[in-house]
């Protein structure tokens, strides 16, 4: 018997969504039946369009698609009137209050509150400019990952533009193969620096050298079956091919191709792209790939330079990029400058400002990180200096404190019916805590601290210095938000893991536990030590007592809420669901 | 201290049956107390048939210094699952008539 949602799948599913979509809002929120909601809301996913979580019935959220988080100009303004039109709750964040944008760890954008009536309007309105939400959600070929500069990137070694068009134009367009067995990640990179974090995705090109009839050739190495989430997180693992650029694509489609036709679509729990290369092995794989499904010429893995990977590496400041905030000059003489948004949540107002900013001093362009960061490309010399001093980079500076340069957020409870605590409010206040009452050395410019709000770890805690997963702890008779606080991950050469030095530690007291590991790391570290290096030199027990829970001044915004409301921040009966206007509907049937 | 202690090998979200229940966990001649999780799942075959339910218990690796972290998962059947599910209600009942006193 097939799981039910291949059953949903198999009914009705890919672009035929959209037609779907079209009819209900054209009807209302009440025109869904109400049984049928889980298989639509299922089949909603793959046209970006998510249902809120319990509570917030009728509004959704829109995941946005792009390629290597490539904005063209006229689309980021596009999104930030789109989200101050539309993107409205009936109740504002006592952060960020009502419209905004959050910027994604796959290098996307995602609305919140959307009514369902308004997503065709919103589809015009996006996709005049060349903005999708096709295929950004459920069993598909998601958001494709790369290094955000590709194309610009003074080191790149191998060009990946052109590999990553095709496969968006081409690819995952393909509605033949639009219905995978589970969400399925693709990255392609080119640049020396693991930005792209290829090794936690369903296939990841590398770059790669390898000698072909005595010549060096510049091309990818590829890996497969990568992936993060609490239950058994996994690196990807090498298939020993090497492909040219210009056979790249044949080869990532031959792989998903290959998945979509040998995944397994009965069993949820072990299905994900890494447990399928668990099963079969990367010989059994390659062999498959080889002899069915790719007709090029494939050499043996070539030289990659992973042992250069400087891209969350925990390396010292001097060896290279850890990020792409700041200013960088690109391979033309211009330069591309990175802001930094802590948690990745921009006012709509800002969106709008930003894609100003970026016609006004570069071509318009605006590109997106792993890091929930946006970059302004093509800023000429001349221009520089004036943009550096333009309002919205003194806010989410390019020169950010080290607190906020390493921050990133998943959604938590505040939309996520996952999780089990609030995340981007709370690292907000915890980081402006910490800015002001932790004293970093001044060549320690990375520290990364990744707060997921459940084990599902879309905030990528697994991979941060200082791991923040949600969880709930007793503190005096009530029960609390907690963090499960974890250290030592990172990406580099290889992904590393945290491991969890303390549990259930009342959210009240984490901030001070992280301000008591951070004094024990100042004065214990070596001359020029990094915090990464640091921690794996450390015993774990010494790890423990220094990482100590401590109430201090740090207020938190809603530690007893613990996933009660149907909004962290709001007393009272929830609206929902409403009419398009906002007006409670009342279930009098 | 044993290395990837505390490495949680349930998922914890908010699907889970209980994120937080109090524990203690005993041997010859120690015992300690610990939080853990506890979740009740459909166990499915490969290929993807509703076999049974599974009763997961994980107690949080920090807790218990004695032990390397683990998880037990009780693979029991329909029948067995309603043979529990009717002692713990009976117990919850009793619990909660004799709540007023205790």
């Amino acid at each position: 018997m097939p799981h039910k949602k291949e059953q949903y799948k198999a009914e009705l599913y890919g672009d035929a969504v959209r037609e779907k979509i079209v009819e209900f809002a054209e009807q209302g929120w009440e025109s869904i039946p109400e049984d049928e909601r889980e298989a639509w809301f299922s089949r909603f996913k793959f046209w970006g369009v998510f249902h809120h979580r319990s509570g917030q019935e009728s509004y959704f959220m829109m995941r946005l698609a792009n390629v290597n988080g490539v904005l063209e100009p006229g689309q980021l303004r596009a999104i930030g009137e789109v989200a101050r039109e539309y993107a409205t709750g009936p109740v504002e964040n006592p952060e960020f209050g009502d419209a905004w944008i959050d910027l994604t760890t796959r290098q996307s954008i995602q609305l919140h509150w959307l009514k369902l009536e308004d997503i065709p309007e919103i589809w015009e309105k996006l996709e005049a400019v060349g903005v999708s939400s096709r295929s950004a959600g459920g069993d598909t070929m998601r958001n494709v990952v790369g290094c955000p500069v590709a194309g610009r990137d003074k080191h790149e070694l191998v060009p990946a533009a052109p590999v990553l068009e095709e496969i968006k134009s081409d690819l995952r367009a393909d509605d033949a193969l639009a219905n995978m067995p589970r969400k399925f990640n693709i990255s392609v990179t080119g640049c020396r620096e693991g930005c792209a974090q290829d090794k936690i995705n369903g296939i990841g090109l590398e770059p790669a050298e390898q000698s072909v009839d005595g010549e060096t050739v510049r091309g990818f190495n590829v890996v497969v079956g990568g992936g993060l989430g609490g239950r058994e997180a996994r690196a990807a693992r090498g298939l020993d091919i090497f492909v040219r650029p210009d056979d790249a694509y044949d080869v990532v489609r031959g792989f998903v191709e290959l998945y979509h036709e040998h995944g397994n679509r009965e069993n949820r729990q072990n299905n994900r792209s890494r447990f399928f290369v668990d099963e079969r092995g990367t010989e059994e794989i390659r062999d498959l790939l080889v002899d069915e499904y790719v007709d090029v010429d494939l050499a043996r893995a070539g030289e990659n330079v992973r042992e250069d990977y400087t891209y969350n590496a925990g390396r010292p400041p001097e060896e290279g990029k850890a990020d792409h905030v700041g200013v960088h000059e690109q391979a033309d003489g211009k330069h591309y400058v990175g802001l930094s948004v802590p948690v990745g949540r921009l006012t709509a107002e800002e969106a709008i400002e930003l894609a100003d900013l970026a016609d006004t001093y570069g071509s318009g362009e605006v590109r997106l990180t792993r890091r929930q960061n946006p970059i302004i490309v093509d800023v000429p010399d001349l221009e520089l200096q004036h943009l550096l001093d333009e309002p919205l980079l003194q806010r989410h500076s390019p020169e950010p404190s080290t607190f906020e340069r390493g921050a990133m957020a998943c959604t938590g409870t505040e939309f996520c019916s996952l999780a089990l605590t609030e995340t981007k409010v709370r690292l907000t206040h915890m980081l402006r805590w910490l800015r002001e009452e932790v004293d970093l050395p001044d060549d320690v410019e990375q520290l990364k601290i990744h707060y997921s709000g459940c084990t599902a770890d879309c905030g990528q805690a697994m991979t941060a210095d200082i791991g923040l997963q949600g969880m709930r702890a007793r503190k005096g008779d009530e029960m609390v938000e907690a963090l499960d606080i974890g250290l030592g991950g990172g990406i580099g050469p290889d992904p590393s893991f945290v491991d969890w030095t303390r549990m259930r530690v009342p959210a009240d007291e984490a901030p001070g536990a992280i301000k008591n590991l951070l004094e024990t790391f100042v004065a214990e570290r070596a001359d020029g030590q990094q915090f990464r290096d640091w921690v794996e030199a450390t015993d774990a027990d010494a790890l423990e007592a220094a990482l100590e829970p401590e109430e201090t001044s740090y207020e938190d915004p809603c530690l007893y809420d613990a996933k009660g409301s149907w909004y962290p921040f709001a007393d009272g009966e929830s609206p929902a669901p409403t009419a398009p206007d906002g007006t409670p509907l009342t279930a009098d049937d | 201290m044993t290395e990837g202690r505390s490495r949680r090998l349930l998922d914890v979200t908010a699907y889970t049956t209980l994120d937080f229940a109090d524990a203690t966990v005993e041997g010859h001649g120690w015992e300690d107390d610990a939080v853990g999780v506890v979740d009740v799942s459909v166990d499915e075959s490969a290929a993807g048939n509703p076999e049974g339910v599974t009763l997961s218990l994980e107690l949080d690796g920090t807790d218990v210094a004695d032990l390397p972290q683990h998880a037990t998962h009780l693979e029991l059947s329909a029948g067995e699952a309603e043979t529990l599910a009717s002692a713990l209600t009976d117990a919850a009942a009793t619990v909660a008539e004799g709540g007023e006193e205790s």
